[in-house]
């Protein structure tokens, strides 16, 4: 046996077929198979909760489990470098009805995906140009979406004006996150 | 005798702050192996002021797949940054042919899996040059074909390897509720000598199934206070509260700490 549950219980995980797995195990708890299914997924889900924190306060809590659930199912994850999970997340998003209503959702996404990069980081050092470069992650948006992503941290300020134009940011970490909004014009 | 707590990043600024009076923080390894970033600067300024245990979840003991040399490179790392009092890992599996499944899940207790486990530990023991700690499952399924009970399993395990354990009598309280096991037998089987650390968490029952199931998201129940004061009464190994799933404030995890200690100690 010892040589093929380890296989049957992966099936299982990835497929939600038991019928290997059922043979292994003791028949009065087959019914409790499924804690190990639902453990799997509910963890890509806390994942993704981790990961886009301010999108599903921005989005809410509810719809955000909705959608996290949709996608993980979607795009299982089996790797250990839990950060870079979700890294499509906004492309999924950009393909619901949400989109119609926050037409700057994807951006918004794909800011948070860039900013928690950056947060795995060490400080970066303004003075020294070199390791300035290899410390920053620089993002162009049409929203500003820098606005939103401090509403989110201030709910209790006034929601900002969505603007559209040409915006460029360069997010980088000192003792917290910056963001400058800049003009690549001038660089 | 104090009780130690899960560290998790919503505490870090409030810690180094207030600096409050807790014996230990226990983290999860995994949560800190970039090296780098902000958390991870957090945990080694929290290092400086208090002892630290480390906590594994993906070295996966239970698996055919081979140790991940690149991950025990890196719990080795950790464990040489952070110095840490305690360092262990679960009695289960979560890697089959190179996926990680993010959940502990359950090994049957055969000679093939005592051989497979205890090879590992040994690995593992020799790569970081210090003792590792096992911690005792929550289950909610057994196996048909099983030689060893998990006491059996454990003790076998001890012997062969000279581990120590985590004895988490949560998760003896969830599985004895779960599978059926007297709980004081389980306590009785278990080899006392090798007890370096006592978990404690609370469950929530599963309504559908009918089971508990083991969250880490709620205050300890009276009967696991209960088991563990009788199981410490004659030792002393260190004791963590743990709590992973719908975090408290900091103040308000310390204050139902004390409220543990004095059932415990007072």
């Amino acid at each position: 046996m010892a040589d093929n549950f380890q296989n049957s219980f992966a099936k299982y995980l990835l497929t939600n077929d038991q019928a290997e797995l059922a043979e292994l195990i003791k028949p009065e708890y087959l019914a409790n198979i499924s804690v190990h299914y639902d453990n799997f997924h509910e963890s890509l889900i806390k994942i993704l909760q981790n990961n886009f924190s301010q999108t599903s306060k921005l989005l809410g809590e509810k719809y955000f489990y909705q959608l996290a659930k949709e996608f993980s199912s979607k795009h299982l994850n089996t790797g250990l470098k839990l950060e870079k999970y979700g890294e499509n997340f906004n492309e999924f998003v950009s393909n619901h009805k949400v989109i119609e209503q926050i037409p700057y959702i994807e951006e918004f996404i794909n800011f948070e995906f860039q900013v928690n990069q950056i947060l795995y980081t060490k400080r970066a050092n303004t003075d020294n140009q070199e390791t300035l470069q290899e410390r920053v992650n620089l993002v162009s948006t049409e929203y500003n979406i820098r606005d939103i992503w401090y509403f989110t941290f201030n709910e209790d300020h006034t929601a900002p004006k969505i603007k559209k134009g040409d915006y460029n940011y360069l997010i980088y970490r000192k003792e917290t996150i910056e963001i400058l909004e800049i003009d690549p014009r001038k660089l | 005798m104090e009780i130690g707590i899960s560290l998790k990043e919503s505490f870090f600024k409030e810690v180094l702050e207030s600096k409050p009076d807790i014996p230990f923080f226990e983290i999860h390894a995994e949560n800190y192996l970039r090296f780098e970033g902000q958390n991870f600067e957090y945990l080694e300024e929290i290092a400086k002021s208090y002892p630290i245990s480390i906590h594994c979840v993906g070295l996966s003991l239970g698996s055919e797949d081979p140790l991940n040399i690149k991950h025990l490179n890196n719990i080795a790392r950790l464990n040489n940054k952070i110095k840490p009092i305690l360092i262990s890992e679960h009695l289960s599996f979560s890697l089959v042919a190179g996926q990680h499944f993010h959940d502990l899940l359950p090994v049957p207790y055969t000679t093939k899996a005592l051989e497979i486990i205890a090879t590992k530990i040994k690995q593992i023991q020799d790569h970081l040059g210090r003792q590792l700690l096992i911690e005792n499952p929550s289950k909610y399924i057994d196996y048909k074909e099983q030689k060893y009970s998990e006491t059996e399993f454990i003790n076998l395990l001890v012997d062969k390897t000279d581990c120590g354990l985590i004895v988490d009598t949560n998760n003896i309280y969830v599985t004895s509720n779960n599978l059926n096991l007297d709980e004081n037998k389980y306590l009785d089987n278990l080899p006392k000598q090798a007890v370096k650390e006592i978990h404690i968490a609370g469950p929530e029952l599963d309504k559908k199934r009918n089971i508990l199931i083991d969250t880490h998201s709620t205050k300890v129940r009276d009967r696991v206070l209960e088991l563990t004061k009788n199981f410490t009464k004659d030792i002393s190994p260190y004791i963590l509260y743990e709590w992973d799933n719908e975090i408290p404030e900091l103040s308000d995890f310390i204050t139902e700490k004390k409220r543990v200690e004095n059932i415990l100690y007072g």
